[in-house]
Protein backbone atom coordinates (compact mmCIF):
# COMPACT_ATOMS: atom_id res chain seq x y z
CA UNK A 1 0.00 0.00 0.00
CA UNK A 2 1.35 3.45 -0.91
CA UNK A 3 1.50 6.23 1.63
CA UNK A 4 1.47 10.01 1.46
CA UNK A 5 2.74 12.66 3.88
CA UNK A 6 0.41 15.09 5.64
CA UNK A 7 1.67 17.86 3.37
CA UNK A 8 0.82 15.91 0.20
CA UNK A 9 -2.57 14.94 1.56
CA UNK A 10 -3.24 18.52 2.63
CA UNK A 11 -2.52 19.75 -0.89
CA UNK A 12 -4.77 17.08 -2.34
CA UNK A 13 -7.65 17.87 0.00
CA UNK A 14 -7.15 21.62 -0.07
CA UNK A 15 -6.54 21.92 3.67
CA UNK A 16 -3.49 22.83 5.75
CA UNK A 17 -0.93 20.22 6.80
CA UNK A 18 -1.72 20.96 10.44
CA UNK A 19 -5.40 20.17 9.91
CA UNK A 20 -4.42 16.81 8.37
CA UNK A 21 -2.08 16.11 11.31
CA UNK A 22 -4.93 16.89 13.66
CA UNK A 23 -7.26 14.49 11.79
CA UNK A 24 -4.57 11.83 12.20
CA UNK A 25 -4.21 12.50 15.93
CA UNK A 26 -7.97 12.27 16.32
CA UNK A 27 -8.03 8.94 14.43
CA UNK A 28 -10.31 10.30 11.76
CA UNK A 29 -8.26 9.02 8.82
CA UNK A 30 -8.54 5.30 8.32
CA UNK A 31 -5.23 3.48 7.97
CA UNK A 32 -3.06 6.46 8.96
CA UNK A 33 0.08 5.27 10.78
CA UNK A 34 2.77 7.07 12.68
CA UNK A 35 6.45 6.34 11.98
CA UNK A 36 8.61 8.19 14.42
CA UNK A 37 7.36 11.74 14.28
CA UNK A 38 5.77 11.44 10.84
CA UNK A 39 2.24 10.49 9.95
CA UNK A 40 1.82 8.30 6.89
CA UNK A 41 -1.56 8.33 5.22
CA UNK A 42 -2.68 5.64 2.79
CA UNK A 43 -3.11 6.82 -0.78
CA UNK A 44 -6.80 7.11 -1.50
CA UNK A 45 -7.72 7.80 2.15
CA UNK A 46 -11.04 9.56 2.51
CA UNK A 47 -11.08 13.12 3.72
CA UNK A 48 -12.96 13.27 7.03
CA UNK A 49 -16.33 14.90 6.93
CA UNK A 50 -16.33 18.67 7.09
CA UNK A 51 -18.27 19.44 10.22
CA UNK A 52 -18.93 23.05 9.35
CA UNK A 53 -22.60 23.91 9.27
CA UNK A 54 -23.91 24.80 5.88
CA UNK A 55 -25.75 28.06 5.35
CA UNK A 56 -28.90 26.19 4.29
CA UNK A 57 -28.86 24.10 7.48
CA UNK A 58 -28.83 27.26 9.51
CA UNK A 59 -31.86 28.54 7.70
CA UNK A 60 -33.74 25.31 8.08
CA UNK A 61 -33.43 25.11 11.84
CA UNK A 62 -33.67 27.78 14.40
CA UNK A 63 -30.20 27.88 15.94
CA UNK A 64 -29.48 28.49 19.58
CA UNK A 65 -27.57 31.75 20.05
CA UNK A 66 -24.30 30.02 20.94
CA UNK A 67 -24.06 28.34 17.53
CA UNK A 68 -23.73 31.62 15.70
CA UNK A 69 -20.85 34.04 15.20
CA UNK A 70 -17.54 33.53 16.94
CA UNK A 71 -18.82 30.75 19.17
CA UNK A 72 -19.52 28.70 16.07
CA UNK A 73 -15.85 28.94 15.16
CA UNK A 74 -15.03 26.79 18.17
CA UNK A 75 -17.20 24.02 16.77
CA UNK A 76 -15.71 24.44 13.34
CA UNK A 77 -12.24 23.04 13.68
CA UNK A 78 -10.72 24.25 10.42
CA UNK A 79 -11.90 27.79 10.89
CA UNK A 80 -10.86 27.70 14.52
CA UNK A 81 -7.36 26.46 13.68
CA UNK A 82 -7.04 29.10 10.97
CA UNK A 83 -7.87 31.81 13.50
CA UNK A 84 -5.45 30.37 16.01
CA UNK A 85 -2.71 29.94 13.39
CA UNK A 86 -2.72 33.64 12.57
CA UNK A 87 -3.41 34.87 16.08
CA UNK A 88 -0.70 37.45 16.87
CA UNK A 89 0.15 36.08 20.33
CA UNK A 90 1.78 32.72 21.07
CA UNK A 91 -0.85 30.08 21.64
CA UNK A 92 -0.94 26.32 21.94
CA UNK A 93 -3.68 23.75 22.09
CA UNK A 94 -3.43 20.56 24.06
CA UNK A 95 -5.65 17.55 24.45
CA UNK A 96 -7.31 17.04 27.81
CA UNK A 97 -4.51 14.61 28.81
CA UNK A 98 -1.93 17.37 28.31
CA UNK A 99 -0.60 16.21 24.93
CA UNK A 100 0.30 19.16 22.79
CA UNK A 101 -1.59 19.08 19.51
CA UNK A 102 -1.08 22.41 17.92
CA UNK A 103 0.92 25.61 18.23
CA UNK A 104 0.47 28.74 16.19
CA UNK A 105 3.03 30.66 14.16
CA UNK A 106 3.57 33.21 16.94
CA UNK A 107 4.40 30.35 19.33
CA UNK A 108 7.01 28.93 16.95
CA UNK A 109 8.54 32.38 16.57
CA UNK A 110 8.55 32.67 20.35
CA UNK A 111 10.52 29.41 20.74
CA UNK A 112 12.77 30.34 17.79
CA UNK A 113 11.62 27.45 15.61
CA UNK A 114 11.79 28.34 11.94
CA UNK A 115 10.32 25.08 10.62
CA UNK A 116 7.08 24.30 12.50
CA UNK A 117 6.77 20.70 13.63
CA UNK A 118 3.95 18.61 12.30
CA UNK A 119 3.89 16.44 15.36
CA UNK A 120 4.02 17.96 18.81
CA UNK A 121 2.64 14.96 20.68
CA UNK A 122 5.94 14.23 22.44
CA UNK A 123 5.32 17.39 24.47
CA UNK A 124 2.94 16.96 27.36
CA UNK A 125 2.13 20.01 29.43
CA UNK A 126 0.96 18.02 32.44
CA UNK A 127 4.18 16.02 32.54
CA UNK A 128 6.44 19.04 32.19
CA UNK A 129 8.89 18.87 35.12
CA UNK A 130 9.52 22.61 34.83
CA UNK A 131 6.02 23.70 35.88
CA UNK A 132 6.98 24.13 39.50
CA UNK A 133 9.95 26.28 38.57
CA UNK A 134 7.75 28.50 36.42
CA UNK A 135 5.36 28.91 39.33
CA UNK A 136 2.39 27.87 37.17
CA UNK A 137 1.66 24.39 38.48
CA UNK A 138 -1.65 25.43 40.00
CA UNK A 139 -2.54 27.41 36.87
CA UNK A 140 -2.07 24.30 34.74
CA UNK A 141 -3.89 21.99 37.14
CA UNK A 142 -6.92 24.28 37.27
CA UNK A 143 -6.90 24.73 33.49
CA UNK A 144 -6.98 20.95 32.98
CA UNK A 145 -9.94 20.70 35.29
CA UNK A 146 -11.84 22.86 32.82
CA UNK A 147 -11.50 26.29 34.45
CA UNK A 148 -10.69 29.51 32.67
CA UNK A 149 -7.54 30.67 34.46
CA UNK A 150 -5.22 33.65 34.28
CA UNK A 151 -1.68 34.03 35.53
CA UNK A 152 -0.06 37.41 35.53
CA UNK A 153 3.51 38.49 34.92
CA UNK A 154 4.93 34.98 34.72
CA UNK A 155 8.62 34.83 33.90
CA UNK A 156 8.77 32.37 31.05
CA UNK A 157 12.03 30.37 30.93
CA UNK A 158 12.58 31.18 27.29
CA UNK A 159 15.93 29.43 26.95
CA UNK A 160 14.42 26.23 28.41
CA UNK A 161 11.51 26.42 25.97
CA UNK A 162 13.75 27.06 23.00
CA UNK A 163 15.80 24.01 23.93
CA UNK A 164 12.69 21.92 24.44
CA UNK A 165 11.18 22.74 21.06
CA UNK A 166 14.48 22.49 19.21
CA UNK A 167 14.72 26.16 18.33
CA UNK A 168 17.80 28.15 17.45
CA UNK A 169 20.07 27.23 20.33
CA UNK A 170 22.15 30.40 20.60
CA UNK A 171 22.31 31.80 24.12
CA UNK A 172 19.59 34.41 24.38
CA UNK A 173 20.13 37.81 25.90
CA UNK A 174 16.48 38.46 26.48
CA UNK A 175 13.95 37.93 29.18
CA UNK A 176 10.19 37.71 28.90
CA UNK A 177 7.31 37.96 31.28
CA UNK A 178 3.82 36.96 30.16
CA UNK A 179 0.24 37.19 31.22
CA UNK A 180 -1.13 33.73 30.52
CA UNK A 181 -4.71 32.69 29.94
CA UNK A 182 -5.93 29.12 29.58
CA UNK A 183 -9.46 28.22 28.60
CA UNK A 184 -11.23 24.93 27.90
CA UNK A 185 -13.04 23.78 24.79
CA UNK A 186 -15.71 21.16 25.22
CA UNK A 187 -16.89 18.67 22.60
CA UNK A 188 -20.48 17.98 21.58
CA UNK A 189 -20.87 15.62 24.54
CA UNK A 190 -19.77 18.45 26.87
CA UNK A 191 -16.56 16.68 27.72
CA UNK A 192 -13.32 18.57 28.05
CA UNK A 193 -11.64 18.21 24.65
CA UNK A 194 -8.92 20.85 24.41
CA UNK A 195 -7.12 23.40 26.51
CA UNK A 196 -6.04 26.56 24.75
CA UNK A 197 -3.22 28.56 26.35
CA UNK A 198 -2.44 32.09 25.23
CA UNK A 199 0.69 34.07 26.14
CA UNK A 200 0.58 37.86 26.07
CA UNK A 201 3.83 39.66 26.77
CA UNK A 202 3.74 41.82 29.88
CA UNK A 203 7.44 42.66 30.06
CA UNK A 204 10.30 42.25 27.63
CA UNK A 205 13.99 42.86 28.14
CA UNK A 206 16.90 42.58 25.77
CA UNK A 207 20.34 43.66 26.92
CA UNK A 208 23.37 42.44 28.79
CA UNK A 209 22.36 39.78 31.27
CA UNK A 210 23.23 41.95 34.30
CA UNK A 211 21.19 44.85 32.96
CA UNK A 212 18.20 42.60 32.29
CA UNK A 213 18.44 41.20 35.81
CA UNK A 214 18.70 44.68 37.32
CA UNK A 215 15.72 45.98 35.36
CA UNK A 216 13.71 42.90 36.24
CA UNK A 217 14.56 43.43 39.88
CA UNK A 218 13.53 47.10 39.85
CA UNK A 219 10.35 46.38 37.86
CA UNK A 220 9.38 43.71 40.39
CA UNK A 221 10.22 45.84 43.45
CA UNK A 222 9.09 49.28 42.30
CA UNK A 223 6.59 49.55 45.16
CA UNK A 224 9.32 49.25 47.75
CA UNK A 225 11.88 51.88 48.61
CA UNK A 226 14.93 51.71 46.33
CA UNK A 227 17.78 49.74 47.83
CA UNK A 228 21.13 49.62 46.02
CA UNK A 229 22.35 46.87 48.37
CA UNK A 230 19.64 44.47 47.28
CA UNK A 231 20.04 45.41 43.64
CA UNK A 232 23.81 44.84 43.81
CA UNK A 233 23.14 41.48 45.45
CA UNK A 234 20.66 40.53 42.70
CA UNK A 235 23.21 41.19 39.98
CA UNK A 236 26.31 40.08 41.93
CA UNK A 237 28.23 43.26 41.20
CA UNK A 238 29.67 46.13 43.18
CA UNK A 239 27.46 49.17 43.64
CA UNK A 240 30.00 51.38 41.90
CA UNK A 241 30.55 49.18 38.89
CA UNK A 242 26.89 48.34 38.42
CA UNK A 243 25.72 51.95 38.63
CA UNK A 244 28.20 52.88 35.88
CA UNK A 245 27.35 49.85 33.76
CA UNK A 246 23.63 50.52 34.06
CA UNK A 247 24.11 54.17 33.11
CA UNK A 248 26.26 53.15 30.15
CA UNK A 249 23.64 50.73 28.81
CA UNK A 250 20.42 52.53 29.60
CA UNK A 251 21.46 56.17 29.73
CA UNK A 252 20.33 56.52 33.34
CA UNK A 253 21.38 55.43 36.80
CA UNK A 254 19.45 52.60 38.51
CA UNK A 255 17.81 55.13 40.82
CA UNK A 256 16.66 57.25 37.88
CA UNK A 257 15.27 54.11 36.24
CA UNK A 258 13.44 53.24 39.47
CA UNK A 259 11.93 56.75 39.54
CA UNK A 260 10.82 56.41 35.91
CA UNK A 261 9.12 53.08 36.63
CA UNK A 262 7.43 54.49 39.71
CA UNK A 263 6.29 57.58 37.84
CA UNK A 264 4.85 55.50 34.98
CA UNK A 265 2.91 53.29 37.43
CA UNK A 266 1.76 56.35 39.33
CA UNK A 267 0.34 57.92 36.16
CA UNK A 268 -1.24 54.62 35.15
CA UNK A 269 -3.00 54.24 38.50
CA UNK A 270 -4.18 57.86 38.46
CA UNK A 271 -6.31 56.86 35.47
CA UNK A 272 -8.08 54.27 37.62
CA UNK A 273 -11.08 56.19 38.93
CA UNK A 274 -11.94 53.46 41.41
CA UNK A 275 -8.95 54.58 43.50
CA UNK A 276 -8.83 57.80 45.49
CA UNK A 277 -5.79 60.01 44.98
CA UNK A 278 -4.39 58.99 48.36
CA UNK A 279 -5.20 55.41 47.39
CA UNK A 280 -3.01 55.80 44.31
CA UNK A 281 -0.14 57.01 46.51
CA UNK A 282 -0.67 54.02 48.80
CA UNK A 283 -0.78 51.57 45.88
CA UNK A 284 2.51 52.98 44.62
CA UNK A 285 4.12 52.78 48.05
CA UNK A 286 4.62 56.56 48.19
CA UNK A 287 4.14 58.69 51.30
CA UNK A 288 1.71 61.44 50.26
CA UNK A 289 3.75 64.13 52.06
CA UNK A 290 7.20 62.66 51.52
CA UNK A 291 10.07 63.81 49.34
CA UNK A 292 9.35 61.37 46.51
CA UNK A 293 5.71 62.45 46.36
CA UNK A 294 6.85 66.04 46.00
CA UNK A 295 9.16 65.09 43.18
CA UNK A 296 6.48 63.12 41.35
CA UNK A 297 4.04 65.99 41.64
CA UNK A 298 6.67 68.33 40.19
CA UNK A 299 7.33 65.92 37.35
CA UNK A 300 3.63 65.62 36.62
CA UNK A 301 3.50 69.38 36.12
CA UNK A 302 0.09 69.58 37.75
CA UNK A 303 -1.72 68.20 40.75
CA UNK A 304 -2.65 64.50 40.62
CA UNK A 305 -6.36 65.48 40.59
CA UNK A 306 -5.81 67.78 37.63
CA UNK A 307 -3.96 65.00 35.82
CA UNK A 308 -6.83 62.60 36.49
CA UNK A 309 -9.42 65.10 35.22
CA UNK A 310 -7.37 65.71 32.09
CA UNK A 311 -7.07 61.99 31.37
CA UNK A 312 -10.77 61.39 32.05
CA UNK A 313 -11.68 64.06 29.48
CA UNK A 314 -9.43 62.40 26.86
CA UNK B 1 48.96 105.91 33.53
CA UNK B 2 49.41 103.45 30.69
CA UNK B 3 51.83 101.38 32.76
CA UNK B 4 49.34 101.26 35.61
CA UNK B 5 46.49 100.02 33.46
CA UNK B 6 48.67 97.21 32.11
CA UNK B 7 49.78 96.14 35.57
CA UNK B 8 46.32 96.33 37.11
CA UNK B 9 44.91 93.10 35.60
CA UNK B 10 48.09 91.21 36.49
CA UNK B 11 47.83 92.36 40.09
CA UNK B 12 44.18 91.42 40.22
CA UNK B 13 44.99 87.98 38.81
CA UNK B 14 47.73 87.54 41.39
CA UNK B 15 45.28 88.52 44.15
CA UNK B 16 42.75 86.06 42.84
CA UNK B 17 45.32 83.27 42.65
CA UNK B 18 46.48 84.04 46.17
CA UNK B 19 42.92 83.98 47.39
CA UNK B 20 42.28 80.66 45.61
CA UNK B 21 45.49 79.22 47.03
CA UNK B 22 44.47 80.49 50.44
CA UNK B 23 41.01 78.94 50.05
CA UNK B 24 42.48 75.63 48.95
CA UNK B 25 45.00 75.83 51.75
CA UNK B 26 42.25 76.48 54.27
CA UNK B 27 40.24 73.58 52.88
CA UNK B 28 43.26 71.27 53.09
CA UNK B 29 43.93 72.37 56.64
CA UNK B 30 40.28 71.91 57.50
CA UNK B 31 40.32 68.40 56.05
CA UNK B 32 43.49 67.55 57.98
CA UNK B 33 41.88 68.79 61.18
CA UNK B 34 38.79 66.74 60.54
CA UNK B 35 40.85 63.68 59.74
CA UNK B 36 42.75 64.13 62.97
CA UNK B 37 39.60 64.76 64.93
CA UNK B 38 37.88 61.68 63.58
CA UNK B 39 40.93 59.52 64.26
CA UNK B 40 41.65 60.90 67.71
CA UNK B 41 38.31 61.67 69.25
CA UNK B 42 36.10 59.10 67.66
CA UNK B 43 33.10 59.71 65.49
CA UNK B 44 30.78 61.08 68.06
CA UNK B 45 32.80 64.12 68.85
CA UNK B 46 30.68 67.11 69.81
CA UNK B 47 32.55 69.29 67.34
CA UNK B 48 31.68 67.06 64.42
CA UNK B 49 28.13 66.74 65.58
CA UNK B 50 27.66 70.46 65.92
CA UNK B 51 29.61 71.45 62.85
CA UNK B 52 27.23 73.77 60.95
CA UNK B 53 27.67 72.14 57.56
CA UNK B 54 26.13 68.76 56.72
CA UNK B 55 28.64 65.98 57.05
CA UNK B 56 28.69 62.20 56.90
CA UNK B 57 31.29 59.49 57.36
CA UNK B 58 30.90 56.38 55.24
CA UNK B 59 32.32 52.95 54.58
CA UNK B 60 33.65 51.75 51.24
CA UNK B 61 30.32 50.13 50.30
CA UNK B 62 28.55 53.46 50.86
CA UNK B 63 26.98 52.59 54.22
CA UNK B 64 26.89 55.59 56.55
CA UNK B 65 28.59 55.26 59.92
CA UNK B 66 28.15 58.84 61.10
CA UNK B 67 25.71 61.64 60.30
CA UNK B 68 26.05 65.04 61.95
CA UNK B 69 23.19 67.17 63.27
CA UNK B 70 23.22 69.60 60.33
CA UNK B 71 22.73 66.82 57.80
CA UNK B 72 20.11 65.13 59.90
CA UNK B 73 18.16 68.39 60.17
CA UNK B 74 18.42 69.17 56.47
CA UNK B 75 17.38 65.74 55.25
CA UNK B 76 15.31 64.29 58.07
CA UNK B 77 17.60 61.25 58.06
CA UNK B 78 17.40 59.27 61.26
CA UNK B 79 20.89 59.11 62.72
CA UNK B 80 20.55 55.52 63.83
CA UNK B 81 18.92 54.31 60.62
CA UNK B 82 20.91 52.21 58.16
CA UNK B 83 21.42 54.16 54.96
CA UNK B 84 23.61 53.77 51.91
CA UNK B 85 24.76 56.96 50.25
CA UNK B 86 25.05 55.23 46.87
CA UNK B 87 21.31 54.47 46.88
CA UNK B 88 20.22 57.59 45.10
CA UNK B 89 22.94 58.44 42.66
CA UNK B 90 21.24 60.31 39.84
CA UNK B 91 22.37 61.18 36.32
CA UNK B 92 23.01 64.75 37.48
CA UNK B 93 25.16 63.66 40.43
CA UNK B 94 27.03 60.74 38.93
CA UNK B 95 30.33 62.48 39.84
CA UNK B 96 29.57 61.68 43.48
CA UNK B 97 30.00 57.99 42.66
CA UNK B 98 33.54 58.59 41.42
CA UNK B 99 34.38 60.92 44.29
CA UNK B 100 33.17 58.36 46.83
CA UNK B 101 35.16 55.58 45.23
CA UNK B 102 38.26 57.74 44.89
CA UNK B 103 38.24 58.41 48.63
CA UNK B 104 39.22 54.78 49.14
CA UNK B 105 42.09 55.23 46.74
CA UNK B 106 43.31 57.92 49.11
CA UNK B 107 42.14 60.86 46.98
CA UNK B 108 40.41 64.07 48.06
CA UNK B 109 37.86 65.47 45.60
CA UNK B 110 36.16 68.85 45.47
CA UNK B 111 32.89 68.92 43.57
CA UNK B 112 30.96 72.02 42.65
CA UNK B 113 27.76 72.65 40.72
CA UNK B 114 26.02 69.66 42.27
CA UNK B 115 22.28 69.29 41.95
CA UNK B 116 20.50 68.72 45.26
CA UNK B 117 23.23 66.44 46.66
CA UNK B 118 21.48 66.13 50.01
CA UNK B 119 18.77 64.08 48.33
CA UNK B 120 21.26 61.22 48.55
CA UNK B 121 20.39 61.01 52.21
CA UNK B 122 16.64 61.17 51.98
CA UNK B 123 14.18 58.34 52.12
CA UNK B 124 10.94 58.35 50.14
CA UNK B 125 8.79 59.06 53.15
CA UNK B 126 11.11 61.57 54.79
CA UNK B 127 9.81 65.07 55.37
CA UNK B 128 13.06 67.01 55.67
CA UNK B 129 13.67 70.43 54.20
CA UNK B 130 13.97 68.55 50.89
CA UNK B 131 15.14 70.31 47.78
CA UNK B 132 16.58 73.76 47.16
CA UNK B 133 18.57 73.82 50.38
CA UNK B 134 21.35 75.53 48.41
CA UNK B 135 24.17 73.03 48.90
CA UNK B 136 26.02 72.82 45.61
CA UNK B 137 29.58 71.94 46.65
CA UNK B 138 31.10 69.00 48.45
CA UNK B 139 34.49 67.88 49.58
CA UNK B 140 35.17 64.16 49.79
CA UNK B 141 38.23 63.08 51.76
CA UNK B 142 39.77 59.90 53.12
CA UNK B 143 40.19 59.04 56.77
CA UNK B 144 43.26 56.90 57.16
CA UNK B 145 44.70 54.79 59.90
CA UNK B 146 48.25 55.30 61.15
CA UNK B 147 49.56 52.82 58.59
CA UNK B 148 48.11 55.03 55.85
CA UNK B 149 45.29 52.67 54.93
CA UNK B 150 42.00 54.41 54.21
CA UNK B 151 39.33 52.90 56.37
CA UNK B 152 36.54 55.45 56.05
CA UNK B 153 35.54 58.33 53.85
CA UNK B 154 33.90 61.62 54.78
CA UNK B 155 32.04 64.29 52.90
CA UNK B 156 31.14 67.83 53.89
CA UNK B 157 28.57 69.76 51.90
CA UNK B 158 29.07 73.46 51.41
CA UNK B 159 26.75 76.15 50.12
Amino acid sequence: MGYMTVKEVGEQWGVGARAVALYCTEGRIEGAVKKGNIWLIPKGAVKPEDRRRKKDDCQEHEQPPESTGLFQAFHNKELFFDIVKHFPHPMHICASDGTMLFANDAFYQFVKVSQPKEDLSKHNVLRDPGLEGWGIKEFVQRAYQGEVVNAYDVKVPIQEMVNKFGGDNDMLSESLFHNMTAFPIYNESHQLAYIVTVFVISRYYQDREEIIRGKEYIDSHWKEEFDIDQLAEAVHMSRYHYTRLFKQHTGMTPYNYYQEVKFAKFKELLCDNSLSITGVFDECGIDYSGSLAKKLKQKLGMTPSQYRRMKTKE
Amino acid sequence: MGKKSKEQPVEELMKMLKSLYKKENIQSQMIKKFQKLICNDGLYSTILNDFPYPMVVFEENGDLVFVNNALSTETGLDKVCKHNMLNRITDENLRILDATENVFLGKTTFLSGLSEPLELFMSDGIRGKTSSSGYREAVFFPISEENGQTVLGAVIFIK
